[in-house]
């Protein structure tokens, strides 16, 4: 047969479809469910993994050895360390770079965890179907770089698929949504906010034809994030991970309660309950959410459009059942969302779609994504020099001529940059190689490199040697390492922040930072004389009192805390400065 | 030399609709995608190449200037937009001078006193971008009527392509610190 799955690999949850009949329809495993937790569990005794709802079951008894949110390591190298997050299982970096999970002795790499959950579809699938599937359309987060994308595909790879496509998850679920309004004109924007990942695509749907104009996302923002929140302000004595499954149990409650109250499971002496109202849970995803806001205005300015100019706002992703999230999309877009789509299995169902276009059940309907970062190479000087910019329509081609710099210069190092950071090293590298050459004088040696952006989203770098006609392909598909320098700095810039506190330098920090604030306190009080009562000035006189004493006194920890006493108690002021302005700007547009 | 207006099918010209041209694009698109039976990507990755060049003012005349060998060798901005330059110039450089206080900020109060300040600038780079695309429509509002005088065409385009770059450039700012009120609130 020549069946096409499609595949949604997500942060909390996967799921499976083919097109059947001409619809796409998405397989239940044998328990009847269409969405196996993204979970994988290694047992102590070595058998086999458990995948899907039993492994998430020992989430919470055996947290060493239950890997979960494993999306959100792939294709991350040890210069993201900052950016991993803490994990109830180990991680470690294997020689190459790249992230692992530590589960006992074995080293996992993410690549094998999510070919684990990918084989647990197919077998699903299989066994739904009666017959084997061998290809797959996999679905990634829009904002996913190369080597996401790269890794991706290869957990496909191992896990007995073609990967016929790597496919976005915003555009999937717009062909979703899509698919009976063929007919159509309309410009939407895909919101797409799932466990671990956010994405915001703006499509112009035009007669089949599915137009990404711009795209953006963040690909460690999600609901993950509102989880670990709710864990840190949770004070019940119990472990991190026994906190999470109660916080995740009272988050979805919450989309439709106001309260909820859980007792403690096997909680021993005092019975223990967790309690959290909607309104503490959304004063704490409100800062997390916020950071959606950014993304979006980003795509609609590179989309050149405003959000008066689009017809639909589509809501997906588990984390988009928050009303604090519809709240914020009506209020940002000035619409009310289009809540059409099933947040778990729109994308699913939309690789379903693609997985059709590919094999010829699905007619005229054709897809052009973009790429969402720009890509480009380091020029002297250390800057970036764009060559393929950020929302280009893929597939693309575009090649660029350098020559030599130096008399008999008989190479060129080239590094390979994906990012949107003016300087070279704040992108992120996707590989360096050399070119060599015969010598010759300065400006005589050419090479072209040519730059291919495949419709998955994956680069394909080729060198040509003008004088020679030789090209190179450039393989980019290995991680590069940092050097061992870098890491040895590394090591004893942690070992340094161990004993943070008690280092003159910390201290002097933080007495920069009260130098600073005190003076912009001042300020913001001469600025807003009839907007502070008495009372709140002299709350705010005691602090900064606390401050001048604690900075005299030398000692870090009081001044850290009384900095941010501070910080906090004039946060009333910050908010009442930020809306007179507003208030002023408002006056003189209208005057 | 590729010749993109063929590559699209259309009538070569110093105008074209934005619209009529997606369009084409979207028709070609649904015919040479790979998914869509084109064989290999090359003739979608041509047509996209050809509708990125017509797409922009600028870059359609230079193109249509090339294709009739006549090729632009300046790089100084025109003449008469030498005071825009240089009033652009100030707007750009006292948005990032903003951008950066406001980073380097290390609290919260700081950042909100900054608040009046990226109000004003917005106001600043608005009105900056209303005098550049205004004159950008002033400049493609000779187009439909252009004889076929190349050297009058490469000023035309030379002067868009300035305006096109300077836009860009309010642009981004214009994110940046929209970025930086929203991050803020």
């Amino acid at each position: 047969m020549n069946d096409i799955a499609g595949i949604d690999l997500g942060t909390t949850n996967s799921a499976i479809g083919v097109m059947d009949a001409g619809f796409p329809i998405l397989l239940a495993d044998a328990n009847h469910s269409r969405l196996t937790p993204s979970v994988v569990h290694f047992p102590e005794d070595g058998s086999s993994p458990l995948v899907g709802q039993p492994a998430a079951r020992m989430r919470a008894v055996q947290p060493l050895r239950t890997v979960f949110s494993v999306k959100r390591l792939m294709g991350a190298r040890r210069g993201d360390a900052e950016k991993i997050p803490d994990f109830p299982f180990d991680t470690t970096f294997q020689p190459d770079g790249s992230v692992a999970a530590q589960i006992g002795d074995r080293t996992i790499s993410p690549e094998e965890i999510s070919a684990a959950i990918l084989h647990k579809l197919k077998t699903d699938a299989e066994a739904a179907l009666e017959r084997p599937i061998f290809r797959a359309v996999i679905t990634v987060p829009a904002y996913f770089n190369d080597a996401q994308r790269a890794a991706t595909k290869r957990a496909g790879e191992i896990a007995g698929f073609t990967v016929e496509r790597i496919l976005n998850e915003p555009t999937a679920a717009a062909l979703a949504y899509g698919l009976d309004k063929l007919a159509e004109k309309s410009k939407v924007a895909v919101f797409d906010l799932g466990g671990g990942t956010f994405d915001i695509s703006i499509l112009e749907l035009n007669q089949g034809v599915f137009e990404v104009l711009a795209t953006n996302g963040n690909t460690r923002l999600g609901g993950d994030d509102i989880d670990a929140a709710l864990v840190a302000d949770c004070d019940l004595p119990l472990p991190d991970y026994e906190k999470r499954e109660l916080a995740i149990e009272a988050k979805h409650r919450l989309s439709t309660e106001e309260t909820v109250e859980i007792p403690v499971p096997f909680s021993s002496g005092t019975p223990l309950v967790y309690r959290l109202t909607r309104d503490r849970l959304e004063a704490l995803s409100r800062p997390i959410l916020e950071k959606t806001r950014l993304h979006c205005v980003r795509s609609l300015s590179d989309a050149r459009l405003t959000a008066a100019d689009l017809d639909q706002v589509i809501l997906i992703g588990g984390a988009t059942r928050m009303p604090l999230v519809r709240r914020l999309v009506t209020e940002w877009f000035q619409r009310e969302p289009n809540l059409t789509q099933h947040p778990d299995e729109a994308v699913a169902i939309g690789a379903t779609i693609q997985a059709g276009i590919l094999s010829g059940a699905v007619r005229d309907v054709v897809l052009l994504d973009v790429t969402p970062l720009s890509l480009g190479i380091e020029t002297a000087g250390g800057l970036m020099n764009v060559i393929i910019p950020r929302n280009s329509t893929i597939p693309i081609k575009r090649g660029e001529m350098f020559t030599t710099t130096a008399h008999n210069q008989t190479s060129m190092a080239i590094k390979v940059l994906q990012g949107e950071r003016e300087m070279a090293r704040d992108n992120w590298l996707l590989g360096e190689f050399q070119i060599d050459f015969d010598p010759a004088p300065r400006g005589v040696a050419r090479v072209g490199i040519q730059f291919e952006i495949d419709a998955n989203g994956l680069l394909r770098v080729l060198a040509r040697d003008t004088a020679t006609g030789l090209d190179r392909m450039l393989d980019l598909t290995t991680a590069v390492d940092v050097s061992d320098e870098q890491v040895e700095k590394m090591i004893a810039e942690s070992v340094e922040h161990a004993f943070d506190d008690m280092s003159e330098r910390i201290f002097t920090e933080a007495k920069m930072k009260a130098l600073e604030l005190i003076p912009a306190v001042r300020h913001a009080l001469e600025n807003l004389p009839s907007e502070i009562d008495e009372s709140e000035r002299k709350r705010i006189d005691v602090l900064v009192a606390e401050v001048e004493s604690a900075i005299s006194s030398g000692e870090t920890p009081r001044l850290k805390r009384a900095n941010s006493a501070l910080d906090e108690g004039t946060q009333h002021l910050a908010t009442l400065l930020i809306e007179k302005a507003m208030e002023e700007a408002l006056a003189r547009r209208t005057a | 030399m590729t010749n993109y207006f063929e590559v699209l099918g259309l009538p070569e010209s110093l105008v074209i609709d934005d619209e009529a041209l997606k369009e084409r694009f979207h028709e070609i698109s649904a015919r040479v995608h790979p998914d869509a039976g084109g064989e290999d990507a090359t003739r979608f990755q041509l047509a996209n190449e050809a509708f990125n060049i017509l797409r922009q003012p600028s870059r359609r005349l230079l193109h249509l200037l090339a294709l009739h060998g006549f090729s632009e060798q300046t790089t100084q901005p025109p003449a008469n937009l030498i005071d825009l330059f240089f009033e652009t110039n100030v707007t750009l450089t006292s948005a990032d001078d903003l951008t950066r206080r406001f980073d380097s900020a290390s609290n919260a109060l700081q950042k909100a006193l900054l608040t009046n300040d990226l109000m004003q600038c917005e106001e600043n780079l608005s009105r900056t971008l209303q005098t550049l695309t205004l004159l950008e429509t002033q400049n493609l509002e000779k187009l439909p009527n252009a004889p076929q005088d190349w050297p009058a065409i490469a000023k035309i385009a030379h002067t868009l392509s300035y305006l096109a770059k300077w836009k860009t450039e309010i642009a981004q700012r214009q994110t940046r610190l929209a970025e930086k009120t929203f991050g803020a609130l």
